[in-house]
């Protein structure tokens, strides 16, 4: 029996189709069950590309779809549920792509009154979407086409007339079909990994424009205010680093331990890191810290840099702006500041001790539109290529791509984004520059499916050998593949709440009303990975793909080097946790029936 | 008379980083100064300083690598990190 609209919390019932070759729109009313099976994002991002991508499509046709999804609890008043996933068959990895971003964009897309986008088809010419709450509205964008995300967000602020209105875009990394390119929103928040900039690009979708104002209905306003209370008084004890300094806060701890990723995951201890880690940044270069919807852990970095004294001063809030002591850079607050893994990836693992490029390199990415962990890991990998003599300074147009050297990577960067130069085979990622370069090139490679592994060494972490090894994206060092941290990326949870899974669970049955219990919880989630597992497998992915790159086989100084035996028992394993077949990872005939997944498992012919 | 004469304690000084902090009072910066029998370790420094040996703990003095078991010497700057953290 469908619940009438009255009865519904946390979503409504209402997916967004929007059509870009035909210009047109549709609503779909999936139903109650639909989002208590799915629960958002991952969910919803398995469901949709196997539902409406043929197996084989290319990322960057118009067959792709681009979903943007919520999750249910996604613009409920409370800490960490502001967070988003963007999805489509990924130009990097060839199978799933999927990217999580938070700040403000993904609520507003709630309160406007929609669950979830699905994007459908090409436009022939640039234009952005305008979502003002029920009304769809297509915009051209010829005039945005081009232009840096900043210019962009404060152009359609201005020609709609709404200075509240947030913005989900691309810049000129996707719109050049860099294969890393991100979707941005907020100019600091991204939906990073996976490439998904560029099938926004490829379908010439600059931007979608959102205002909403009807609060998400929830089902038990009282409890979740209780939880909110909790986090907002317990910040010093539960959330007090990340309130402080955001992440990035034990990067000394990480190259005392001898683990951190230093020349392209060479080294593992960097003697610069103690000047490019979040505590060089909030003692040299950051004004201000802000937060993403309803969130008092309030985590996220505002960095500021002048190129002259006389430009800089103090801020409105009394804070001293700091000076690019060799005047060559400005980086502009609004840009937001480095998160780790900007810091490792554009810092430690490049050599570089310069908190200036280290800034204006994240700077950069966001403007132009770039996930940071792999376009600084594919300079790493072209940095090792320099350094080795399989790339020239012929091939480089003249730049040293040097380690330690951050303005080369500052200029990388730029080039990258316009495909200019050398920017052109980098914009392809490090796995497909290293097919077209070859010369044993491929020995330095850092990628899984295609996607640069993040910055955390497996080598150092055990934990995270698992999640690179069988995230369905690759390179992903979110541990999201247990069942239980999986959960998150499908309602709309960040991962940075010290939420235990009794509170999640009170959450997520404050806001939906359905309750909600642990079994359900791990269903959930178990569903979604599955999903995700049985969309790359139709996408010709097997177990081969399932390992780690010949770099982490080596030894570190204080850390051995991986063995095929172990990571093949750690694949294993977890097959048979996901009921999965033990040596191929397809998900067996009765766990796709035990999670009710028989219709979306017959779109794997 | 012989003087009657302590025992000297050795100071060290502890700076625990990140979401280690959570062990210093509100609105305590830290480091914090600690005096200890000769041979301590960093296990002792950690139990006086109240921070559950359970945390996943790096532990650095004066710059290099520690372990829990690391005798302290007078004037030694400990540092501790959790090294799981950030994304």
């Amino acid at each position: 029996m469908e619940l009438r609209p009255l009865e519904r919390f946390g979503y409504w019932n209402k997916i967004l189709h929007v059509d870009l070759t035909a210009r047109s729109v549709s609503v779909e009313e999936p139903g109650d069950a639909f989002f208590r099976t799915y629960g958002g994002g991952r969910g919803l991002i398995g469901h949709y590309l196997l539902k409406h991508v043929p197996a084989g499509a290319d990322p960057l046709g118009p067959n792709n779809v681009l979903v943007l999804a919520p999750g249910v609890l996604t613009g409920a008043p409370v800490p960490g549920a502001g967070r988003h996933s963007v999805g489509a068959k990924s130009p990097l990895n060839g199978g799933f792509g999927e990217a999580e971003s938070g700040g403000f964009w993904g609520a507003e897309l709630k309160r406007a009154g929609w669950d979830a986008i699905v994007v459908h088809g090409a436009s022939a010419t640039p234009v952005y979407l305008w979502i003002n709450e029920g009304a769809v509205e297509f915009r051209d964008a010829a005039h945005l086409w081009g232009k840096v995300t900043g210019e962009v967000e404060e152009a359609i602020q201005a020609e709609l007339g709404d200075p509240r209105i947030r913005v989900a875009q691309i810049g000129p990394a996707g719109e050049n079909l860099v294969r890393f390119a991100n979707v941005v929103n907020e100019l600091n928040e991204v939906a990073g990994r996976t490439g998904m900039g560029a099938v926004m690009g490829s379908k010439k979708l600059k931007a979608i424009a959102v205002r909403g104002r009807t609060p998400v209905k929830l089902a038990d306003q009282a409890a979740l205010l209780a939880i909110s209370k909790w986090v907002s008084s317990t910040v010093d004890q539960v959330h007090r680093g990340f309130h402080e300094y955001g992440t990035g806060g034990a990067m000394q701890g990480k190259s005392l331990e001898g683990g951190i990723p230093a020349f392209n995951y060479r080294n593992g201890s960097f003697e610069g890191t103690d000047k490019v880690d979040a505590i060089a940044i909030k003692d040299e270069v950051r004004v201000d810290m802000t937060a993403c919807f309803a969130c008092s852990v309030r985590c996220k970095k505002v960095v500021q840099i002048e190129m002259r004294e006389e430009e800089a001063g103090v801020t409105r809030k009394g804070v001293k702006i700091a000076v690019d002591p060799k005047h060559r850079y400005r980086v502009d607050p609004k840009y937001g500041g480095p998160e780790y893994e900007s810091l490792a990836s554009l810092g430690t693992n490049l050599g570089v001790d310069d908190i200036v490029t280290v800034c204006k390199s994240n700077e950069l990415c966001n403007a132009l539109g770039m996930d940071t962990i792999s376009a600084g890991s594919t300079i790493a990998w072209a940095m090792e290529a320099y350094e080795k003599g399989a790339l020239t300074p012929e091939d480089t147009d003249g730049v040293k791509l040097e380690f330690r050297d951050g303005d080369a990577v500052v200029e990388m960067l730029g080039k990258i984004a316009r495909r200019e130069g050398i920017g052109d085979l980098l914009a392809e990622g490090s796995q497909r520059a290293s097919e077209k370069l070859g010369l044993g090139s491929d020995a330095y490679l850092t990628t899984v499916k295609g996607m640069e592994m993040a910055m955390h060494d497996p080598r150092h972490m055990p934990v995270m050998r698992a999640s690179y090894l069988l995230a369905p994206t690759g390179g992903d060092h979110m541990r999201q593949t247990s069942d239980k941290n999986g959960l998150r990326n499908q309602v709309g949870m960040c991962h940075f709440l010290a939420y235990d899974d009794d509170q999640m669970e009170q959450i997520i049955n404050a806001v939906t009303g359905w309750g909600v219990d642990r079994a359900e919880m791990v269903a959930t989630a178990h569903r979604g990975l599955t999903l995700a597992r049985l969309f790359n497998m139709r996408e010709g992915k097997t177990r081969a793909d399932d390992r780690l790159p010949r770099r982490f086989f080596e030894d570190l100084p204080k850390h051995k080097g991986l063995t095929e035996e172990e990571l093949a028992k750690i694949v294993t394993d977890y097959y048979i946790e996901q009921g999965w077949n033990p040596e191929t990872g397809r998900p067996t005939r009765e766990t796709i029936a035990t999670l009710g997944l028989e219709a979306d498992a017959a779109a794997l012919v | 008379m012989p003087e009657a004469r302590a025992e000297s304690l050795i100071l060290v000084r502890l700076q625990p980083f990140a979401d280690l902090r959570r062990f210093l009072a509100p609105g305590q910066q830290g480091p914090l100064t600690f005096s200890l029998r000769p041979g301590s370790t960093v296990r002792d420094l950690i139990g006086e300083a109240g921070i559950p040996l359970d945390a996943e703990i790096t532990a650095g003095i004066n710059g290099e690598q520690g372990r829990l078991e690391s005798a302290l010497n007078d004037g030694d700057e400990v540092v501790l990190f959790s090294p799981m953290e950030g994304g």
